[in-house]
C-alpha cells in the first residue's frame, strides 16, 4: 500500500531516464544503419591499413 | 545525439505530470542529470567530428557550447524560483516548458549538420525567448524590447535564407561536412560580396556587432532572470558558432571583406565599454559589457588564424558563464532592492558578506584575472589581433583597461560605500542563491585547470 | 562543528532580524519620476498606475520574506519540507554528481588528440575547410598587406612523437 503510494507519487522520475535509454537505442540503431555503408563509397574507398579493421567506428 | 534531445523533450511531460509542489525539484534534478550526461560528448575518438546520424553531429567546436547549454538549464531553473513564487502552478509549468523547449532547440541548433536545419532552429529559438521576455519580464518596456529583439534578428537573418537557397542551387548540398570540401574559392565579385554580407549579417546581428547591438541591452534589461542568463550565455554564442561554421565556405573572400567589420568591432569594443562607465542601470551595464566582450570574439573570428579561433571559442564559454553569473547577482540585488539603479543599493558588502565574495569573484573573472579561462581567451585574441596589425594593441590595451575600470566601478558601486537606511531590513541571502553562484564559478575554475576542452577544433 | 553551529546561529539571528524588521521594510525609496529624484513615498501599498515612469523599478515591490515563516529557509519554496529537499537535490545532483563525478570523468578521459598519436598530424584544420591565413604560404593581395606583420606562424606543430616516428625528432625515449 505504502509502496504503491510512493510509486504513484514519483513515477514521473522514470520519464527522463527512459528518454535517455530510448535515445541511446535509437542512436545505436542509426549507427548500425550507417555501418552498412562503411567504406562502400566508390569515390572515397581506400585500402585498409594493416593496423586497422575498419575505416571508422 | 538523440540521447540528449529525447531526455530534454521528456522533461516537459515530467514537469506537467509532477505534483504541483515538486515541479522545481523534479525539473532541476533531471536537468542536472542531463547536463551530467552531456559530458559524454567529450569522448571524441574520431579526428574531426563525431557523427551521431545524418542529421546531427558534434565536433570540438560545438561540444563546449552544448555542454554550456545543458548546464545552464538547471541554473536558470534555480535562478527563477523566487521570481515565480507567486505565480499559479500552471504558469510555472508553462515557464519551465519554455525554458526546456529553448534548450532542446539550442541543442539541435548546435548539432545540426544541414545549414537549413541550422537556420530553422536558429530562428525557432526566437520563439521561446520572445515569450519568456514578453510574458515574464518586469516592466512594460518588455514589449518594446521583445519587438526590437525579434525584428533585429529576423531582418538580419532573412538575407541568410536567400543566400542558403542560392548555395543549395549552386553546390547542391548544404551539409556542413560536405560543403567544406566542395566549396569553391569565391572571387571578389559584387554578387559574391553580397553573398558574404548576407551570410554574415545574421550572425553579426546576433553576436551583436557594434551598431547592430541596440536590441541587446533592451532585451537583457527587460527579460526575467532566466531570459537574461540564456541570452547572455548561449544565444549570443549562436552568432559566434554560426560565423565559425559559415566562414569555411566563404573563403578567401573573408580576408577581403573583414576589414570594415574588424574596424567596427574594435572601435565598438572601446565604445561599448566606455558606455558601461556611465551606466546607472546594473543590468544594462552587464549587457553592454557582454557587447564589448563579443566584439573581441567577432574580431577573432574574422582574423582567421588558429590562435584567434581558439581564443574565440574559449572566450565564448568563459563569457557565457561569467555574464550569466553577473546577471544572477544583479537579479539577487533586484529581488531585494526592487530597483536596478546601482546607487540605491550601495554598501551591500556589510549586509550580505558572502554575496560580496561572489560579486568579487564574478568581477575578477569578468575582467579576466590570470587563472581564469577568460584570460586564456582574451590573451589568445589579443595576441592574434596584434600579429594581424600592430597598432590594434592600442585599442586592445585601452579596452582591457576600460574593462577593468567598469568592472571595478560596478563592484564598488554595489558593494562598498555607506548603505542607505532603506536597505537596512534587507532579506539575508538564501542557500539557493549561494548554490547558484557556486555552480557558476566552480566550472569556470575547473575549466581553467583543463582549458583544452574548450579551445575548439584547432587545438 | 563549532563553526557550523556558529554559522547556524548567525543565520537564525539574521533571519530573526529580517523577520522583526519586516514592518519597517515598508518604508522604501522610490523615484517619483523618471528623473531619478529620490524621495520616500508616502503611501507604500498603493501607487498610481504609471509604470512607464519608473523604468528601473519593480512594478510589484511587495517582497515575500521566506525567513518569516521558516527561519531555516533555503529560498526554494514556502513549504519547509519541499524547501529542504530541493536544497538537498541541488547539492547532491549539482555538486556531487555533476561537478565532482563529472570532473573526475573528464580528468580520466583519454586524450585522443595526442595520446599515442592515434590520429596523425594532418592539418585537420585545413581539412575542415578553414583556410587559415598564413602570410608565407598564402600571400594576401597587395592592397591589403599594409596591416600585416610578416611572421610565419605555423598553423599546427606535429606532436613530438609523430616527429620521432617520421625519423625527424631526437632519437631515444
Amino acid at each position: 500500500m505504502n509502496l504503491l503510494q510512493i510509486v504513484r507519487d514519483h513515477w514521473v522520475h522514470i520519464l527522463v531516464p527512459v528518454g535517455f535509454v530510448v535515445g541511446c537505442y535509437l542512436d545505436r540503431r542509426n549507427d548500425e544503419k550507417l555501418i552498412a555503408f562503411r567504406n562502400k563509397s566508390l569515390l572515397y574507398k581506400r585500402e585498409l591499413r594493416p593496423s586497422e579493421e575498419v575505416t571508422w567506428k | 545525439m538523440l540521447k540528449f534531445i529525447i531526455p530534454t523533450i521528456m522533461l516537459m511531460p515530467l514537469t506537467w505530470l509532477s505534483k504541483n509542489n515538486l515541479i522545481w525539484i523534479n525539473s532541476t534534478a533531471h536537468s542536472l542529470l542531463i547536463s551530467f550526461s552531456s559530458l559524454l560528448l567529450l569522448n571524441q575518438l574520431n579526428d574531426n567530428s563525431l557523427n551521431y546520424s545524418l542529421i546531427f553531429f558534434s565536433d570540438p567546436l560545438s561540444t563546449p557550447l552544448l555542454m554550456l547549454t545543458m548546464w545552464l538549464l538547471p541554473l536558470m531553473l534555480m535562478a527563477s524560483q523566487s521570481h515565480l513564487i507567486k505565480e499559479p502552478p500552471v504558469r510555472k509549468k508553462l515557464y519551465i516548458t519554455m525554458l526546456i523547449m529553448l534548450q532542446a532547440l539550442l541543442i539541435m541548433t548546435f548539432t545540426a549538420t544541414e545549414l537549413i536545419l541550422f537556420y530553422i532552429m536558429f530562428e525557432a529559438t526566437l520563439i521561446p525567448t520572445l515569450i519568456i521576455i514578453t510574458r515574464w519580464g518586469n516592466q512594460t518596456e518588455r514589449l518594446n524590447a521583445g519587438l526590437y529583439f525579434l525584428f533585429y534578428t529576423l531582418i538580419g537573418s532573412l538575407p541568410l535564407l536567400v543566400a542558403l537557397v542560392y548555395l543549395q542551387n549552386t553546390t547542391g548540398s548544404l551539409n556542413f561536412l560536405l560543403l567544406q570540401h566542395w566549396a569553391k574559392p569565391l572571387s571578389a565579385s559584387w554578387s559574391n560580396i553580397f553573398m558574404w554580407l548576407a551570410c554574415m549579417m545574421a550572425f553579426l546581428v546576433k553576436m551583436p556587432l557594434y551598431g547592430l547591438h541596440l536590441w541587446l541591452p533592451k532585451a537583457h534589461v527587460e527579460a526575467p532572470i532566466a531570459g537574461s542568463m540564456v541570452l547572455a550565455a548561449v544565444l549570443l554564442k549562436l552568432g559566434g558558432y554560426g560565423m565559425l561554421r559559415i566562414t569555411s565556405m566563404l573563403n578567401p573572400l573573408t580576408e577581403h571583406m573583414a576589414y570594415p567589420f574588424l574596424m567596427l568591432s574594435l572601435w565598438g569594443m572601446i565604445m561599448t565599454s566606455s558606455i558601461c562607465l556611465r551606466q546607472t542601470d546594473l543590468k544594462s551595464l552587464i549587457a553592454y559589457s557582454s557587447v564589448s566582450h563579443m566584439a573581441l570574439v567577432i574580431a577573432a573570428i574574422l582574423i582567421q588564424t588558429p590562435w584567434s579561433y581558439m581564443g574565440a571559442t574559449a572566450l565564448m564559454i568563459a563569457h557565457g558563464l561569467t555574464s550569466s553569473m553577473l546577471f544572477c547577482l544583479a537579479n539577487s540585488n533586484y529581488e531585494r532592492i526592487h530597483s536596478r539603479t546601482m546607487i540605491l543599493a550601495r554598501g551591500l558588502q556589510v549586509l550580505l558578506p558572502l554575496m560580496a565574495t561572489w560579486w568579487l569573484l564574478a568581477s575578477l573573472t569578468n575582467l579576466a584575472l590570470p587563472p581564469t579561462i577568460n584570460l586564456v581567451g582574451e590573451l589568445l585574441v589579443v595576441m592574434s589581433v596584434f600579429s594581424w596589425s600592430n597598432p590594434t594593441i592600442l585599442l586592445m590595451g585601452a579596452n582591457i583597461v576600460i574593462t577593468a575600470l567598469y568592472t571595478l566601478y560596478m563592484l564598488i558601486m554595489t558593494q562598498r560605500g555607506k548603505h542607505t537606511h532603506h536597505i537596512n531590513n534587507i532579506i539575508p541571502s538564501f542557500t539557493r542563491e549561494h548554490a547558484l553562484m557556486a555552480l557558476h564559478i566552480i566550472p569556470l575554475l575547473l575549466l581553467s585547470l583543463n582549458p583544452k576542452i574548450i579551445l575548439g577544433p584547432l587545438y | 562543528m563549532a563553526a557550523g553551529m556558529l554559522g547556524l546561529c548567525g543565520r537564525r539571528l539574521l533571519a530573526l532580524a529580517a523577520r522583526r524588521g519586516l514592518p519597517a521594510a515598508r518604508v522604501r525609496w522610490e523615484s517619483s519620476s523618471s528623473r531619478a529624484v529620490i524621495a520616500p513615498s508616502a503611501v507604500a501599498g498603493k501607487r498610481p498606475p504609471e509604470p512607464t515612469l519608473r523604468w528601473q523599478e519593480d512594478p510589484d515591490p511587495e517582497d515575500e520574506n521566506l525567513y518569516e515563516k521558516n527561519p531555516d529557509s533555503h529560498g526554494y519554496d514556502r513549504d519547509p519540507a519541499v524547501d529542504l529537499w530541493n536544497m538537498r537535490v541541488v547539492f547532491f545532483f549539482g555538486f556531487s554528481i555533476v561537478l565532482v563525478l563529472g570532473s573526475t570523468f573528464v580528468a580520466y578521459l583519454p586524450d585522443y588528440r595526442c595520446m599515442g598519436c592515434q590520429r596523425e598530424w594532418d592539418g585537420s584544420g585545413q581539412k575542415q575547410g578553414w583556410r587559415l591565413k598564413e602570410t608565407a604560404r598564402n600571400p594576401v593581395p597587395g592592397e591589403l598587406r599594409w596591416g600585416l606583420v610578416s611572421i610565419e606562424a605555423p598553423s599546427r606543430l606535429p606532436p613530438r612523437c609523430c616527429l620521432q616516428d617520421a625519423g625527424v625528432g631526437p632519437p631515444g625515449s
